[in-house]
């Protein structure tokens, strides 16, 4: 008969032998991307008809603000296709209720004329446009909507680091970001959500997600 | 080598020597797989996060293992109206008596320490699983050494009671 402390050991053992070393997932959750995948194609049907709405209120609306007097062009787009941290701008963040405006408010919000973005574009694989404001703030309807608008609940962690976040700092959250377990977050709009986060906090960091970013443990995205 | 590519390299390093044992250890206290890699995860980030504010680099194991402690209790408090925890041992049992019987008595103390309270689940596992001392589990949950060894005795306690109990 073993004591009751070597059965605890024994029946610690039982239970935990059962997770084998080669079955861990690399330091950012290389195992995560195939839920990652399926829980993200659920959404696709659904942004995909999203994208086409939003398109067409989009049409109607941003040549009418093109043509407003005295408005400057919008850089949004030339920003969203530039490379990652590549001289992004310091920039006054929103405010606190513009942040946590839910997307349709303030999508509609900046929409209206006279006013510095323009409604939201939401594509098939969730990203969106346009990143920016006019005067080169972030969006705060695209803030809105990786800060929880896309996906209830869920805000990338590269999004709530403080701005006096290292690299390494910032490396650590894309990855977990786009690895992590039950993450919904692509490598364009895992990209999107470090865009935003680059200009509000003034980040100089080379990160591009599309075109290779080594995440340890998990390989090159 | 810069500093930033020394640090990655550094957890990179702690990951692999005791990623296994920490998910091992929360699963005990999580009862569930994918949430002890969770927490793990977690708690690796957050040492990435405050890598620079680490005085004491060979307190990194300690720090991560209260990191897994505190990341079990925030999952239990969430999950604690749904549903209990439920530790399983292997489910593959060979046919041989003895083995059988051995995987019952061990299913039976599993499910008695299912129903202990927090802290003695805590204590028990920091002690029989990771076979720390008094003083570093009084460390890792931050309570005295004393409080310890009186949680420790209550729990194999509770269990001797419960397990002579049963049928």
């Amino acid at each position: 008969m073993t004591s009751l402390e070597d059965r605890l050991r024994d029946a610690y053992r039982a239970v935990t032998d059962t997770v084998r070393e080669d079955e861990l997932p690399g330091l950012y959750g290389k195992r995560a991307r195939n839920r990652r995948r399926g829980r993200f194609s659920a959404f696709a049907p659904l942004a995909a008809a999203a994208a086409v709405v939003v398109a067409i209120v989009a049409g109607v609306a941003v040549p009418k603000l093109a043509s407003s007097p005295g408005r400057p062009a919008s850089p949004a787009s030339s920003r969203a296709a530039r490379p990652a941290g590549t001289g992004v701008s310091k920039a006054a963040a929103p405010s606190a209720l513009e942040r946590s405006a839910p997307m349709a408010t303030s999508s509609a919000s900046r929409a209206a004329p006279g006013l510095p973005c323009p409604a939201l574009t939401v594509g098939a694989d969730g990203s969106v446009a346009p990143l920016y404001c006019a005067d080169g703030t972030d969006n705060p309807a695209a803030l809105a909507y990786y800060e929880g608008g896309w996906v209830k609940g869920f805000t990338p962690k590269v999004l709530v680091l403080p701005a006096t976040a290292s690299y390494g700092q910032v490396v650590g959250a894309v990855c977990a970001d786009i690895f992590g377990h039950g993450s919904p977050m692509g490598l364009q709009t895992e990209q999107q959500a470090y865009d935003l986060a680059a200009n509000r906090a003034g980040w100089r960091y080379h990160i591009n997600t599309v075109n290779g970013l080594s995440c340890p443990g998990a390989g090159t995205s | 080598m810069s500093m930033r590519a020394l640090t990655q390299l550094e957890i990179e390093d702690l990951y692999r020597d005791h990623a296994l044992g920490l998910v091992r250890f929360a699963l005990l206290l999580t009862g569930d797989r994918a949430a002890a890699e969770d927490i793990v995860q977690d708690a690796f980030l957050g040492l990435h996060q405050r890598w620079d504010k680490v005085r004491d680099p060979g307190r990194m194991l300690g720090y991560l293992r209260i990191a897994v402690v505190n990341g079990s209790r925030s999952r239990h408090r969430r999950y604690l109206a749904a549903r209990r925890i439920r530790l399983e041992p292997l489910a593959t049992v060979p046919s041989a008596e003895a083995t059988v019987v051995a995987a019952e008595d061990q299913r039976a103390l599993l499910a008695v320490i299912d129903a202990l309270p927090r802290r003695q689940r805590e204590v028990l596992a920091l002690k029989y699983f990771l076979d720390l001392g008094e003083q570093e589990i009084a460390e890792i949950l931050g309570i005295s050494r004393g409080t310890v060894a009186s949680t420790a005795s209550r729990a194999l306690t509770a269990l001797a009671r419960q397990l002579r109990e049963e049928p």
